[in-house]
């Protein structure tokens, strides 16, 4: 369970560039919910997640992961709670490092990392078990520095290095944006079949609509900082992406609805 | 694919050149469509040079067909070359060929019941049509419901109304088994001829709808409501005299005032729509608390849906108004002033529906509005109004073609006490 409470974000406070970035977000996402947040360039959405994952302090509110108020919590701290995966497929991976040693590096995720985890045998044949699920062939590769993987595998790696240790929240930030169209699916794919296994709570950030719809059980819509609707539950199941396309229109047409316009539908709206 | 139109008599031929396959017969159906929503219900298609016809041209030559049958018009293919001929034949579709000779009696369908028409001071780039349907028809309009804009829905506001065939009306309801399972889903309605539409206050945006059949007839639990029944005494007809005219609601208003001879009238109208301009309910009114604003701006953002631009161009619309110019009216609730025409007050609402050609001449309001329901569904409902915002307003709703049933009205006693 991921509790979020009057969480307040402003950048450049009292500049000419100020920018109210999260505006009082109130969000309950229950334990083993898959939800994504969909918005507009600008609406707040990866700086929601940039907040969870602790990369900012907020300036006012509360963040949860079950009974734990992660707020003060430094990044480095929240990691033993929280799997990340970014939009970039380099970011999240050491590319001089081996497939398996980046993979012991996501095992000791959270913990003190000495010199005590070396590759014995029993380890390599776990990570070698558990990397064959992607069905890529990597378990063949396990010594190949991550660098010379393609974008697509290099993003399911770190899907599963992610998720290696069972977090309590699984992070996604546009994770299937910068790949082609094929490795995009091929990710997707492999996030719901890797969320429903491990029944995981997982944010996912998206800009696709299409991904909105397929993959998770809840939708969050944010708009300015705020969040304008949420599709959950049966409504869930039936939404399609014209519905998601009409819900932004309507938003955008509320923003028309100015005080002279009020004005208006104050005289003629009976 | 290219597609000549000429028009002959009351006929328009269309010659078609290329191929009329999958990848063209979306554009055919739709240039098709822009000829018969001109007024043409008489095609002919010259496929002399029609080079190719595949079965998706074939469907889109029976849609046509079909619509146009709807219609009372006519259509059919002529001079086809051999390979056309040959197709359809064997698609069992020969009927669909007309033999050179053919005449046909496209003069007598189009002038069926033009001996009542009268002319009316025209409008520049408009033609109208009056047909008088009931010498002293009248319709008398009661007031449902008893709900104070913006106030919180008690119980004692609400009441169930039947919309038979013989009832229509506009306001806002729900058709619920109570008025608390109704109050989280109040919006507004339209019922025409046994055909209820309702946009559900409840955030889907869709519009649901019920239709009279066998011993079903709609009910709504009304909070505010005008309903009318009577006869209608006359059918008002426009068109554009040339493409691109068009008639702003507001002078549709003075046409019905003038037709009906009256200071307050009732309307039905089918409309092919230029551009709509209204608001509608985002969130049901039966969820207002005592300490909501619903009215004052912005909390009214969280309540009231506004267009923010014209929208519908070239959809239908089923529109009911009922409009008054009446001193004594002044008082009655839920009409409310229309900023282009000092002392008139009105109440509009619009379905939109996926155009549908409405035949010519006289017609029937039962069938007709059954026509513009059949196999399609509606897509909006709006509560009209005009905006006059200096510069950026987007002025009042207009339509290019419509019928429009009217008739002067009169407020039933308890409606005007």
């Amino acid at each position: 369970m991921v509790s979020i409470r009057d969480l307040t974000k402003t950048f450049f406070p009292k500049t000419p560039n100020e920018v109210k970035a999260l505006r009082g977000i109130d969000l309950d996402i229950p334990e083993g919910c898959f939800a994504a947040i969909i918005g507009t360039n600008g609406s707040g959405k990866s700086t929601l997640l940039n907040a969870v994952a602790g990369t900012f302090k907020p300036d006012q509110g509360n963040i949860l992961i079950g009974r734990q108020d992660i707020t003060n919590w430094a990044e480095y701290r929240r990691a033993s709670l929280i799997g990340r995966v970014f939009q970039n497929p380099f970011a999240g991976t050491a590319a001089e490092m081996t497939i398996a040693e980046n993979v012991v590096m996501a095992m000791r995720r959270g913990c003190r990392r000495g010199l005590g985890l070396a590759l014995r045998r029993s380890v390599r044949h776990e990570i070698a078990e558990r990397i064959s699920s992607l069905k890529m062939g990597l378990e063949d590769r396990l010594d190949n520095p991550i660098g010379t993987l393609s974008g697509g595998q290099r993003q399911a790696l770190t899907l599963l290095m992610a998720t290696w240790l069972r977090p309590s929240l699984l992070l996604l930030d546009e994770h299937t944006a910068a790949l082609d169209p094929k490795s995009a699916a091929q990710v997707a794919e492999l996030t719901l079949e890797i969320i429903r296994r491990e029944k995981l709570t997982a944010l996912m950030v998206t800009h696709s609509m299409q991904q909105a719809v397929q993959l998770p059980e809840h939708i969050i819509m944010m708009h300015k900082g705020e969040i304008v609707r949420q599709f959950g539950g049966q409504e869930k199941a039936r939404v399609r992406v014209s519905d998601l396309l009409a819900a932004f229109d309507h938003v955008r047409r509320q923003e028309q609805l100015d005080p002279a316009v009020s004005e208006i539908l104050g005289s003629q709206y009976v | 694919m290219n597609l000549e139109t000429q028009i002959q008599g009351s006929r328009a031929v269309l010659k078609v050149t290329g191929r009329l396959d999958a990848a063209w017969a979306e554009h055919f159906h739709n240039s098709i469509q822009e000829v018969i929503r001109e007024g043409h219900h008489h095609l002919r298609i010259d496929t002399s040079r029609l080079e190719y016809l595949s079965s998706a041209g074939i469907r889109s030559l029976l849609r046509i067909q079909r619509e146009l049958n709807s219609v009372k018009g006519s259509f059919g293919i002529i001079h086809p070359s051999a390979f056309v001929a040959e197709t359809l034949r064997l698609s069992g579709l020969q009927q669909m060929i007309m033999p050179e000779s053919e005449t046909s009696d496209v003069e007598t369908v189009q002038d069926a019941g033009m001996s009542s028409l009268a002319a009316l001071q025209p409008i520049s780039g408009i033609r109208f049509e009056k047909h008088s349907l009931k010498e002293q028809g009248k319709i008398t309009v009661q007031r449902n419901g008893r709900w104070k804009s913006w106030q919180p829905v008690r119980k004692e506001d609400a009441v169930e109304i039947s919309f038979s065939k013989n009832i229509f009306g506009l306001g806002i309801g729900a058709p619920e088994h109570d008025i608390e399972a109704a109050r989280t889903r109040f919006g507004e309605f339209i019922a025409v001829s046994g055909h209820v539409v309702w946009l559900p206050g409840d955030g889907t945006a869709t519009p649901d709808y019920l239709e009279q059949a066998e011993l079903f007839i709609p009910r709504l639990h009304v909070i505010q409501s005008l309903s009318g029944e009577g006869d209608f005494s006359h059918l008002l007809r426009f068109s554009p005299g040339e493409k691109g005219n068009f008639l702003n609601i507001s002078d549709l208003f003075l046409q019905v005032l003038q037709t009906t001879q009256s200071n307050a009238a009732a309307m039905i109208g089918i409309v092919e729509v230029e551009g709509l301009v209204g608001s509608s309910l985002s969130k049901s009114p039966g969820l207002i608390s005592e300490t909501d604003r619903p009215g004052d701006f912005p909390e009214i953002r969280n309540w009231l849906r506004f267009c923010g631009e014209r929208i519908h161009s070239q959809t239908q619309a089923l529109v009911v108004s009922f409009l008054s110019r009446d001193p004594s009216h002044s008082s009655i609730p839920h009409l409310s002033p229309l900023p282009s025409i000092p002392g008139l007050r009105v109440h509009t609402h619009a379905s939109i529906l996926p155009y549908r050609p409405l035949q010519q001449g006289i017609l029937e309001l039962e069938s007709s509005v059954r026509t513009v329901f059949e196999d399609n569904e509606p897509i909006d409902l709006l509560h009209l109004i005009e905006d006059d915002r200096p510069l950026i307003g987007l002025g009042q709703s207009a339509f290019i073609r419509g019928a429009c049933w009217c008739a002067p009205l009169q407020f039933s006693k308890e409606t005007s006490s």
